[in-house]
């Protein structure tokens, strides 16, 4: 296998093949162990981000002082942030699909944000999930918007990538709803517009309800409040993207993970399509509630090799995983919050400059 | 609704008061508020019905809350309190429900949906209705009964974890499986093994408290005298009712069903209407001894409560035949192909991804039968609906909803 990018130890046939086995044993031991503990945690979760959001959406109903104000935003992000990282995303890859429970069933499971939900599985669960970190075939890769290794090659326009970093996070929501329309594609003429058509008429529908919900209906509803509100879950919104374009960042875009070319997985194995979810995705550590924050993509790596399984449960996982990695002699990328997060923007920084010759292999197209 | 028809059909105080020549008169300008209460809780209970039909944040929370109240106030499930359970053998129990107001009601021979979480999963079975709607009218309470399947892991959890007190969730009843309401043209002869009773019951009840001169015949097989269901019941009905005839059996000491049994216990078994109900093998043998008894074969109405198969045998023998629900296609398989590409070649396009069992695009919804997982070659959990039909292979006859 060859990597596109960065320094990856080379395999043998035989190692991925052990590699494959040892996180596929993995795999069945906790699979076999979901049960009830799994299905009280996802509950209570549940339970929780519904009391923050009548919490925080009543506080915003009748915020008559600053105070009242502040914390209604602030439950209500909380509130926002849970729906859409613990539940919605992990829901959405299937993970409780074993419960039989048609609240927590992948397929049909709406979340609460501009993106629509049938759309988010097919771009982000097959796309990306599939084809991890291949340059060319996985848009999540930059987002067509950034560059973030050499093997894409320099335009100035690259030169404000920082600033379009910025915006892409304060308008996350609405990046992640369009990200299906590939803009770039369009603009490049390999697609037209009206072969989006029906995606485009789902994304309007859907962003119609929240826009709806959050914007109208709710702000409406609190009479002479009527703007308190409206700011009020203009900044939730906002802070829930930032928080959420930080993290996403931070699992796939920091210093070491890795870049692939659509040679490297032809044919792939189960080893080593393990082998590169593991070199193109890093964790970060923290406390237990960071993680629930996270909706446990602070175990990025965890998550990639195993996207349906409880996201919970990548905790207790990730020790394993770590010895399995050093055991074949394969880095596992992780750091604290602040370290990774870093090492994202020093690298959406260095490849806004065009290559300088020294850094990685030389470009392959 | 039900509990609207049930003021209209059952006030007989009512009825007195009002006799029916002045209640369509207009001397009825009293009758104006009661109807006008009527027209607007009619009109209440749709729109609530509406409201509770659609999925969003606001019933979201109300759920929350009422559950947070009592869960037994859920509204987007139906909750029954188990207000007794009562041991019937010593392997069977009955369960008396208080099913929540807004259940429609059952005729006997229906059978309840049951839903219970066991470890995290949530399953669903079948139960026949043991109790008589007329109980129901009265008291507001049904009755299930559940007979233990060895390694069963429904009938066990009803068995023995299930208190007074606790909940079940249920669904509204069921099935074709009933007495016709205008009286059956033919004599009804009733054919039950082991729980197979459980529709029949109060079936033979109902029948014999509305037609007391009705002649019917029951035959009932059990294993021995201690796993005789309802053995008090049936006693009670046999001596009120000279027109029924029952007719026990114990299999450990006269073996299984056979035509010198039902003709000696209904001779003119032949030109009755049989109601059948019991183990798929049972039944089976049941049908053929009836087939081969005479030639004109009496009407068969039949209610199935599944068979015993074991798991080891049928991971061999692969072959398979999948149906689809939605299109009504049908194909055959040797185990070689997986459900997905099952469907396609049936002419279908389902929706899919990775075709290699990472993203769950090609979820699809089982509602009956096994699938093996073609990475691992584990032999999914029965209860498992939602499956990932990439890697699923059908393994004997599988069914699924949504495709
Ligand atoms: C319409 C209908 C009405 C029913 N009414 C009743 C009723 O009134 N009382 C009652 O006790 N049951 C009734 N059943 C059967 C009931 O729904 C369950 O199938 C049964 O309780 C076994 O469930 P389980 O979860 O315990 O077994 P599972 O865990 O599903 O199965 C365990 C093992 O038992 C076998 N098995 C499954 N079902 C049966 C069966 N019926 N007989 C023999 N072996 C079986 C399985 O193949 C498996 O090997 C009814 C079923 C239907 C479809
Ligand atoms: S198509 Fe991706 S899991 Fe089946």
């Amino acid at each position: 296998m060859d990597m596109a990018s960065g320094k990856a130890p080379r395999m043998t046939t035989a190692e991925l093949e052990s590699l494959g086995e040892a996180l596929d044993q993995l795999r069945q031991e906790i699979k076999d162990d979901l049960g009830q503990r799994d299905a009280d945690y996802i509950r209570a979760i549940v339970r929780k981000q519904q009391m923050a959001e009548i919490a925080g959406r009543a506080l915003l109903q009748f915020s008559f002082n600053p105070v009242s104000w502040v914390l209604g935003v602030g439950l209500l992000s909380v509130a926002k942030i849970l729906e859409n990282m613990e539940i919605g995303h992990n829901i959405m890859h299937g993970q409780y699909d074993w419960m039989n429970d048609p609240k927590f069933y992948s397929q049909t499971y709406e979340w609460d944000t501009i993106c629509d939900g049938d759309s988010w599985r097919r771009t982000h669960n097959f796309e990306h999930h599939t084809y991890t970190n291949i340059l060319g075939m996985d848009r999540d890769y930059g987002y067509g918007l950034l560059r973030l290794t050499d093997n894409i090659p320099w335009r100035p326009g690259h030169l404000f990538q920082f600033i379009n970093y910025v915006l892409l996070s304060v308008l996350f929501d609405w990046g992640v709803g369009l990200h299906e329309l590939e803009v770039e594609k369009i603009r490049s003429g390999k697609i037209r517009l009206r072969d989006k058509w029906p995606f485009l008429k789902s994304f309007l529908k859907k962003a119609r309800n929240q826009v709806a919900k959050d914007y109208v209906i709710f702000p409406l509803l609190a009479g002479p409040l009527v703007i308190n509100v409206m700011l009020g879950n203009l900044l939730a919104n906002l802070i829930r993207n930032l928080w959420a374009s930080t993290i996403i960042f931070c699992g796939h875009f920091t210093e070491g993970a890795q870049t692939f070319r659509k040679q490297d997985c032809e044919n792939e194995t189960r080893g080593m399509w393990y082998y590169r979810q593991l070199l193109g995705s890093s964790n970060f550590t923290g406390s237990k509630w960071l993680h629930i924050m996270s909706g446990h993509l602070s175990f990025q790596i965890e998550h990639h090799l195993f996207p349906d399984i409880p996201a919970h449960r990548y905790r207790e996982m990730s020790p394993r995983v770590r010895q399995i990695c050093e055991a074949h002699g394969i880095p596992y990328n992780t750091g604290s919050f602040g370290r990774q997060l870093m090492t994202v923007w020093a690298r959406i920084i260095r490849y806004s400059l065009p290559e300088t010759g020294s850094a990685g292999i030389p470009q392959t197209r | 609704m039900y509990s609207c028809s049930l003021n209209l059909t059952t006030s007989g105080e009512k009825m007195k008061i009002y006799p029916s020549a002045s209640y369509q008169e207009p001397a009825g300008i009293s009758m104006l508020p009661v109807r006008l209460l009527r027209l607007v809780t009619a009109v209440f209970k749709n729109l609530d019905e509406q409201f509770w039909r659609r999925r969003g944040l606001i019933q979201d929370w109300l759920e929350l809350a009422l559950c947070g109240i009592d869960p037994l106030l859920s509204r987007q499930r139906m909750a029954a309190e188990v207000l007794q359970v009562l041991n019937e053998t010593p392997e069977t129990k009955t369960l008396v429900l208080r099913p929540p107001s807004r259940w429609k009601g059952f005729t006997e021979g229906q059978y309840l949906p049951v839903e219970v979480d066991i470890n995290g999963v949530r399953m669903r079975r079948c139960y026949s209705i043991s109790s008589t709607s007329q109980q129901f009218r009265r008291e507001s309470l049904i009755s299930i009964t559940v007979k233990q399947v060895a390694g069963g892991v429904v009938s066990n959890f009803l068995n023995h974890q299930v208190r007074a007190g606790d909940i079940l969730y249920i669904g509204d009843a069921e099935g074709k499986f009933t007495l016709d309401s205008s009286l059956p043209g033919r004599k009804p002869v009733f054919i039950a093994a082991g729980s197979g009773i459980t529709p029949m019951m109060p079936m033979l009840e109902a029948l014999y408290a509305e037609h007391p001169e009705f002649a019917a015949t029951l035959i009932y097989y059990a294993r021995n005298r201690q796993e005789l269901i309802f053995s008090e019941r049936l006693k009670r009905l046999e001596q009120r009712y000279t027109q029924l005839s029952v007719h026990t059996h114990f299999t450990e000491e006269e073996g299984r069903v056979n035509k010198t049994h039902l003709l000696r216990d209904c001779p003119d078994i032949g030109s009755s209407e049989v109601y059948l109900c019991g183990p798929e093998q049972f039944m089976a043998t049941v049908k053929s001894e009836l087939c081969a008894l005479s030639d004109v074969a009496p009407q068969i109405h039949q209610e199935s409560f599944g068979s015993a198969h074991s798991m080891s045998a049928e991971c061999q023998d692969i072959e398979a035949s999948v149906s689809f629900g939605l299109s009504g296609k049908v194909v055959q398989s040797g185990g070689d192909k997986s459900l997905l590409e099952l469907a396609e070649l049936a002419g279908l396009q389902p929706k899919f991804g990775c075709r290699g069992g990472v993203c769950h695009e090609c979820t699809c919804v089982k509602t009956h039968g096994r699938v093996m997982n073609r990475l691992t070659g584990e032999v999914l959990p029965d209860e498992q609906e939602y499956i990932q039909a990439c890697i699923a292979i059908p393994v004997g006859e599988v069914s699924i909803g949504n495709w």
